[in-house]
């Protein structure tokens, strides 16, 4: 049975194919199509899960839609029925385009999807639809390997609900209690992140990262921590909340806050995009961040009672924040929790795929034998040798075809003398992180080097945080905890021992001064409040990237690789070898590694750098 | 792509021909049904000549037709939808008073997803 999974329209566009209940390819369209965070059909995405399996759309048994836009649209009415008069241009401006989209948008889908077989006759497609909700849910607790489960979503909005408490057995599913729109955790967050300068849908990372910097005993957090809770939003003891809608401009996306009332409440201005990060901002950071975790750990103790399962299932935007699934993992409410490595809009296409195969077509669900690894987040196209040989020769690059044990060899000597090296190597990681198969890796003992990553070769803010990859043994010594962390879903703290004693005054530094600080014996991993987004490597899920931390052991001493994804700032994952080549090219990487094949940036004939925007 | 193109440009000049017919049938002035006559036979011969007429046709159509619908959609919202917000918000700050005793925003659903959930797109 093959299913193919579609999340469109919204932001994210991704395509899965399902064949017998297993997830065999996905990808985001934004890798195809260059441009983050694409909104429209995943054309090209879903032409490759065909592709690699060899299969024309009329193969399929379903296609599956990952929301239900009459709901959504159900939604925008009511949504302008609750601001009448204020969201009148708003209203005349964007009703023709959603209200053509929405009410031709079974036609419009089929014609998509008929133009994936170039041209061919059209036929009945059995097309279904899952909730948003459901969506997010499955994609959490299908691929986990838990036979049951309680299971938390937590997003912006699906069609009405921003939260679902759900309980799964075996392939059934139920949804226990939801909350509604505009009451919403991810919009609360995204409204914060843009009046910090951020933007919607990529820039809460950026918010994360700069909670670290806030300082917990201040009074100016305490301050915002109280105006937020008294006068922004509400949370009530099972989690639930109620965002203050005055303080919101739920019409006026993509603003999502009321400008003057926010700046007279918080005292502060709007931060524009390139202006400085003072404390005042890093402290508002730490105090959204601290409700969120708030709402999160209520939320989860609620449904703990609810469901009385011992494991939990994360999953929904919310999940993303590695800083609110590290607290959900220390506080232990919950024996075991498991965070996809899709959690946002694109898992959608694989949770609606698999969710129309246990729940629609009644398939049982087979849980994978312990010890087996399955693809995990690599389900994107791979290139072959003949590929990257083909583009090194158009481009007169330098370069080596070694064997792996070589390249292995060569990639830890030029890591343990400094060097930043990019890694391309399998297939193209699903997601929004680099999992080992589009990263770029260094040292992480070198205390300049998160600042040259960032600064040099990503062109990003230099507080941006880089991970750690770690051998699944050494993680509990490290981090002090021996949980698997796959895909980079965990902040953890470090352990006391590695941790460098911290200047008296720490508290009250500048973000730069806290940036600069030695704090301990592997810089480049340590945020400023010694966590780390671990990401743990395990030898049969990933041999090779596993061969290359204990060569870079054995050479150096250190059990860690500093890593981020392999791209620059705003501009998604590279995903062929001609954008990886372009993009070494055009920063300051030492060093390419794409399968068997060795650039040194050093020994690459003269190059004119390209506009950033072409990569 | 380019016969789809040249087949649109062909309709709108049909329509501008009828329309100047009709003209001509009331007016009573057989010079226009030559013009009319004119106009269908050297789009058919030209392919320049019907796109330099037809495109300003079609792009003055989608603006009449794209002001039309926004004009509908001004007075749907100002005749319709706000007295139907009065009305709705009157229920709702009525179920607010409601909530506001109550200690959870959840609402409660326990369903059980079935294959007759994935059938319809609302």
């Amino acid at each position: 049975m093959n299913i193919l999974g579609i999340s469109a329209y919204n932001h994210d566009a991704a395509a899965a194919l399902v064949q017998e209940g297993q997830v065999i390819a996905a990808a985001q369209e934004e890798r195809f199509k260059r441009e983050k965070g694409y909104a429209g059909f995943p054309s090209r995405a879903a032409r490759f899960c065909l592709d690699y399996a060899g299969l024309k759309t009329s193969d399929l048994d379903a296609i599956v839609f990952y929301d239900k836009p009459g709901r959504r649209l159900d939604r925008l009415v009511k949504t302008h029925l609750g601001t009448a008069p204020s969201g009148f241009w708003r209203f005349v401006g964007s009703a023709p385009g959603w209200l053509g989209e929405r009410a031709g948008f079974r036609l419009r889908l089929r014609n998509q999807l008929f133009a994936l077989d170039r041209g061919g006759l059209p036929k009945p497609i059995n097309l279904l639809f899952a909730e948003h909700h459901l969506s997010h849910a499955a994609s959490a607790f299908y691929p986990s390997p838990f036979e049951e489960s309680a299971i938390l979503t937590m997003d912006g909005a699906g069609e009405w609900p921003s939260v679902s408490l759900c309980r799964a057995q075996g392939e059934s599913m139920e949804v226990l209690s939801e909350q509604h729109y505009p009451n919403s955790a991810g919009l609360f967050y995204s409204a914060f992140s843009r009046f910090l300068g951020f933007d919607i849908n990529g820039g809460e990372y950026k918010l994360m990262a700069l909670s670290a910097y806030g300082n917990e005993n201040s009074t100016v957090y305490k301050k915002f921590r109280e105006q937020i809770s008294n006068s922004i939003i509400h949370v009530q003891d099972d989690g639930s909340f109620a965002l203050q809608l005055e303080f919101f401009n739920r019409i006026h996306d993509p603003m999502l806050f009321s400008d003057d009332r926010w700046e007279q409440l918080f005292t502060l201005k709007r931060r524009r995009p390139e202006e400085p990060l003072l404390r005042r901002h890093a402290n508002l950071a730490l105090a959204v961040q601290r409700v969120l975790e708030g709402i999160v750990l209520r939320s989860a103790r609620h449904l703990k009672k609810l469901s009385s399962s011992r494991n939990l299932c994360f999953s929904g935007g919310v999940a993303l924040n590695s800083m609110v699934n590290g607290r959900l993992e220390r506080e232990g409410i919950f024996d075991r929790v498991w965070i996809p490595p899709a959690p946002g809009d694109s898992g959608g296409a694989i949770g609606a795929a698999l969710a129309a195969y246990h729940l629609h077509f009644g398939r049982p669900r087979v849980l994978p034998p312990p010890g087996e690894h399955r693809p995990g987040s690599c389900l994107g196209p791979e290139y072959t040798a003949e590929d990257i040989r083909r583009l090194s020769t158009s481009h007169g690059a330098v370069f080596e075809e070694l064997s792996t044990a070589e390249i292995i060899e060569r990639s830890a000597e030029a890591l343990s003398h400094g060097k930043i090296l990019a890694w391309f190597h399998g297939r193209l990681e699903f997601g929004p992180r680099a999992l080992g198969n589009r990263n770029i890796l260094a040292d992480p003992r070198d205390p300049n080097v998160q600042r040259k990553i960032n600064l040099k070769v990503k062109f990003r803010e230099s507080f941006r945080p880089l991970s750690p990859l770690i051998g699944e043994e050494d993680a509990e010594a490290l981090f002090g905890n021996g949980e698997t962390s796959p895909y980079m879903s965990f902040s953890r703290k470090l352990r006391e021992r590695y941790r460098r004693p911290l200047p008296w005054n720490y508290a009250t530094l500048t973000i730069k001064e806290k940036l600069h600080t030695r704090r301990s014996d592997f810089p480049a991993i340590t945020l400023v409040d010694m966590s780390a987004r671990v990401q743990t490597v395990n030898p049969l899920g990933s041999p090779r990237l596993y061969s290359l931390l204990q060569a870079f052991r054995e050479k150096s001493g250190c059990p860690l690789l500093a890593s981020t994804s392999f791209n620059i700032r705003s501009k998604p994952l590279v995903n062929t070898p001609e954008e990886a080549f372009q993009t070494f090219m055009n920063s300051e990487l030492d060093v390419l590694v794409m399968e068997n094949f060795y650039f040194e940036k050093s020994r690459q004939p003269e190059w004119e750098l390209t506009p950033l925007y072409n990569l | 792509m380019r016969w789809k193109k040249r087949y649109t440009h062909l309709i709108a000049v049909t329509i501008l021909a009828l329309l100047i017919s009709m003209l001509a049938l009331h007016w009573l002035k057989p010079k226009l049904f030559i013009a009319a006559a004119a106009i269908v036979l050297l789009s058919i011969l030209s392919s320049w000549f019907s796109q330099q007429l037809g495109g300003p046709l079609i792009r003055l159509a989608e603006g009449v037709l794209a002001l039309g619908i926004r004009v509908i959609l001004a007075l749907f919202y100002l005749f319709i939808l706000m007295p139907w917000s009065v009305v709705y918000r009157l229920g709702q700050a009525a179920r607010d008073r409601l909530n506001k005793k109550q200690h959870s925003h959840y609402v409660q659903r326990r369903h059980q997803y079935q294959a007759a959930d994935f059938k319809r797109s609302s």
